[in-house]
């Protein structure tokens, strides 16, 4: 049956065919006819500060007394989402490292007796240090463009007494504000 | 198992289904808009809007035997007020010419689309006049309507609803057109006469100064039977009078007692011999047969001739000087009074038969028309609504929470293209702003945690009207917007108190149109 029917509608193919043809011209004519409504796409990006770092950990192994012991300035990768200039500081969380015989944490940038001191820099080490501190924090990125990405690496000063050989741990963390 | 006409018969169906299908697609609108990459395609409806209204007369071309004018006319046939242009005489065909104001629209082209509604009566019960109603264009006939020649029988009035066609106008907004009401009366003037009676009795008395000759009444006056009354004595010398001869006794009784007589007309037939005679008084009679009012021979005599002829006195429209009633020409005693004179000795005179015939009218049965109320009722197709923004989308970039930015009122033009009123709403199409962390709309204009709020202005002051853009229920932005007339408007967005993220958010605001 359905060879019939095919065989029928060939019988109307003129028609058919002009139908068809139809379609895409109607489609395609729509400039010609009347709208009723007009609208307008309304885009907006909300200001949003939004970074994260490509490595959230690093160990810098056994380190002696008074020892310097640094990242390569590109070590840590800050991945800028944020929609608007930031200001961004660099701290730890804490004031002193965690461990058995914990160190203390220098603000000044001055290792000591049990006492240790971090410096970032995303250039040059020894040029520009950025001392990374507990309270009151010090810029890593000032005037952030938004959407602008950055690298940087750790330097650990290491206390000039080490009171034990348990490993420490410290948080530290970069805080963006929209600047 | 199939047979081949089942066959033949799926096919068709299909045909059919495709052609049905592909002319349904012709009454829609296809919409393609590309955006971020992928086309959508919407179908509306293309919608003409066929409207209807009706126009009173505001004007009159011709006003012809109607008391008032067109103001009284000018109110709804279907509920019409007390007001009527009346016929001023019911023997007088009547011509209301009205016109009206330009229609909202062009007048429809179609059968009997068109049509003008009348509410007629008759000018009295008497007959019923007809009615017609044509088409005119600045006092130029276009075309007859419907209603040719309708009888008008109601007292109270009726509707008349003539049909036409737009497609006679000459001026396709109508703004000429017209309408003549011809009213044609009915009826007759109810003129009409007794016709020529004979009497029945006759009297022959003598009266000063007619004294000399008695008439002699061989036969009567009753009849054309060459039996005469008459004189005869060869003592009827010249210049001598006759009695006066009394006739009366015709019968009237068909005059209406409500006619007015306006004319008596007597005929006698008679001749001379010997020597000539002329009649030298003839008066008619009171009701107590006296001669009354005026002598039809005055100034002067009638002389018979010398064989049978007939002489005429009065005429269908004299009355002998008196103000003669029904009830008058009824009474039995009613007639004429005449007398003759000799124009020779020894003459002699016959008077074969006299008739009289009393003209009267008997009250005309004529009615005309009455109008009381005259509408046109338009039927037209308005334009579509028609609408186009400029621009089409807007960037408000960066935006802080709990922040309020705004274009300016009139940032975005709207292009109205409608010929026809309309009322026009704005909104966003969705509930949502796209993005990762997509915004909601809130429509109460309060933004929120991760919800935002737009509103509008067209072309003041933010602050001042501002509209709330919702997705449900959405606010006019122009309601009772003129035909054809565009205008402006600016967006302000309240940001969420409260951003997610920092992706960008989309949605869309739309301008919608419909026929106010």
């Amino acid at each position: 049956m359905l060879n019939r029917i095919v065989r029928e509608l060939k019988s109307a193919r003129v028609i058919l065919a002009f139908l068809l043809a139809l379609i895409p011209v109607m489609a395609t004519s729509q400039g010609a006819l009347a709208l009723d409504t007009a609208d307008v796409t309304v885009n907006a990006t909300p200001a949003f500060v939004e970074i994260s770092v490509n490595a959230s950990s690093y160990n810098f192994g056994t380190v002696a007394a008074s020892s310097t012991t640094n990242t390569s300035v590109g070590y840590f990768g800050i991945t800028n989402g944020s929609t608007v200039q930031t200001d961004q500081t660099i701290s730890v969380t804490t004031a002193t490292w965690s461990g058995t015989e914990g160190w203390l944490h220098s603000d000044a940038g001055t290792a000591g007796d049990n006492t240790t001191a971090m410096f970032s820099n995303n250039t040059t080490w020894g040029v520009s240090d950025v001392t990374i501190k507990n309270a009151a924090p010090n810029y890593i990125q000032e005037n952030l463009p938004a959407l602008t990405s950055y690298d940087f690496g750790l330097s650990l000063w290491a206390p000039t007494v080490l009171y034990d050989g348990s490993e420490k741990t410290i948080t530290v963390r970069i805080s963006a504000v929209q600047g | 198992m199939f047979k081949k006409w089942w066959v033949r018969a799926v096919s068709i169906l299909l045909v059919a289904i495709l052609i049905a299908g592909t002319f349904a697609f012709l009454s829609f609108r296809v919409n393609v808009s590309p955006e971020d990459g992928y086309v959508s395609i919407s179908l509306q409806s293309n919608v003409a809007y066929a409207a209807t209204e009706s126009l009173a007369p505001t004007g009159q071309v011709t006003w012809t035997n109607l008391d008032g004018s067109y103001l009284d006319i000018d109110d709804d046939p279907d509920s019409p007020d007390a007001n009527w242009g009346d016929a001023v005489s019911d023997s007088s065909d009547v011509l209301a010419h009205v016109n009206f104001d330009t229609p909202t629209g062009n007048p429809t082209v179609g059968a009997g689309l068109q049509n003008f509604k009348i509410w007629v009566k008759r000018s009295t019960a008497l007959s019923s006049p007809t009615v017609k109603i044509d088409l005119y264009e600045s006092g130029i006939f276009r075309s007859a309507t419907s209603v040719t020649s309708s009888s008008v029988t109601s007292d109270a009035g009726e509707l008349f609803t003539g049909t036409w066609n737009a497609g006679s106008l000459g001026t396709a907004d109508g703004s000429v057109v017209e309408a003549y009401i011809y009213g044609t009366k009915a009826g007759a003037s109810g003129s009409t006469s007794t016709g020529a009676e004979y009497p029945t009795s006759e009297v022959s008395l003598s009266s000063d100064p007619h004294l000399d000759n008695d008439w002699e009444i061989t036969g009567e006056l009753d009849i054309n039977d060459d039996v005469y009354t008459e004189i005869t004595d060869k003592s009827y010398d010249i210049g001598d009078q006759t009695y006066l001869l009394k006739v009366y006794g015709f019968d009237f009784s068909g005059v209406p007692n409500d006619a007015t007589i306006v004319g008596v007309e007597v005929n006698i037939a008679g001749y001379y011999a010997v020597g000539t005679s002329s009649f030298d008084y003839m008066k008619l009679m009171d009701i107590s047969r006296n001669p009354v009012g005026n002598d039809v021979l005055t100034p002067g005599p009638t002389q018979l001739v010398a064989s049978e002829a007939t002489s005429t006195f009065g005429s269908s429209s004299v009355l002998w000087g008196n103000s003669l009633t029904p009830a008058w020409v009824k009474d039995a005693d009613f007639g004429v009074c005449l007398g003759m004179i000799a124009d020779g000795n020894n003459a002699d005179l016959y008077l074969d038969w006299l008739t009289m015939e009393v003209f009267y009218t008997d009250g005309d049965t004529y009615s005309s028309v009455d109008v009381g109320a005259v509408e046109w009722n338009v039927d037209y197709t308005a334009g579509a609504p028609e609408i186009s923004v400029s621009p089409t989308s807007y960037n408000f970039g960066v935006v802080q929470e709990g922040s309020t930015t705004n274009t300016t009122t009139g940032y975005f033009t709207i292009t109205n293209a409608s010929t026809i009123q309309t009322d026009q709403t704005i909104s966003v199409t969705t509930a949502t702003w796209s993005g990762t962390e997509g915004w909601l709309h809130n429509d109460s204009g309060s933004p929120g945690d991760n919800a935002t709020a737009i509103l509008a202005n067209r072309g003041g002051t933010w602050g001042v009207g501002d509209v709330i853009v919702k997705n449900v229920a959405p606010n006019y932005i122009y309601e009772n917007c003129p035909a054809l007339e565009s205008y402006s408007f600016g967006l302000g967005l309240w940001s969420p108190t409260v951003n997610y993220d920092g992706s960008e958010k989309t949605i869309i605001v739309r301008v919608s149109a419909v026929a106010g």
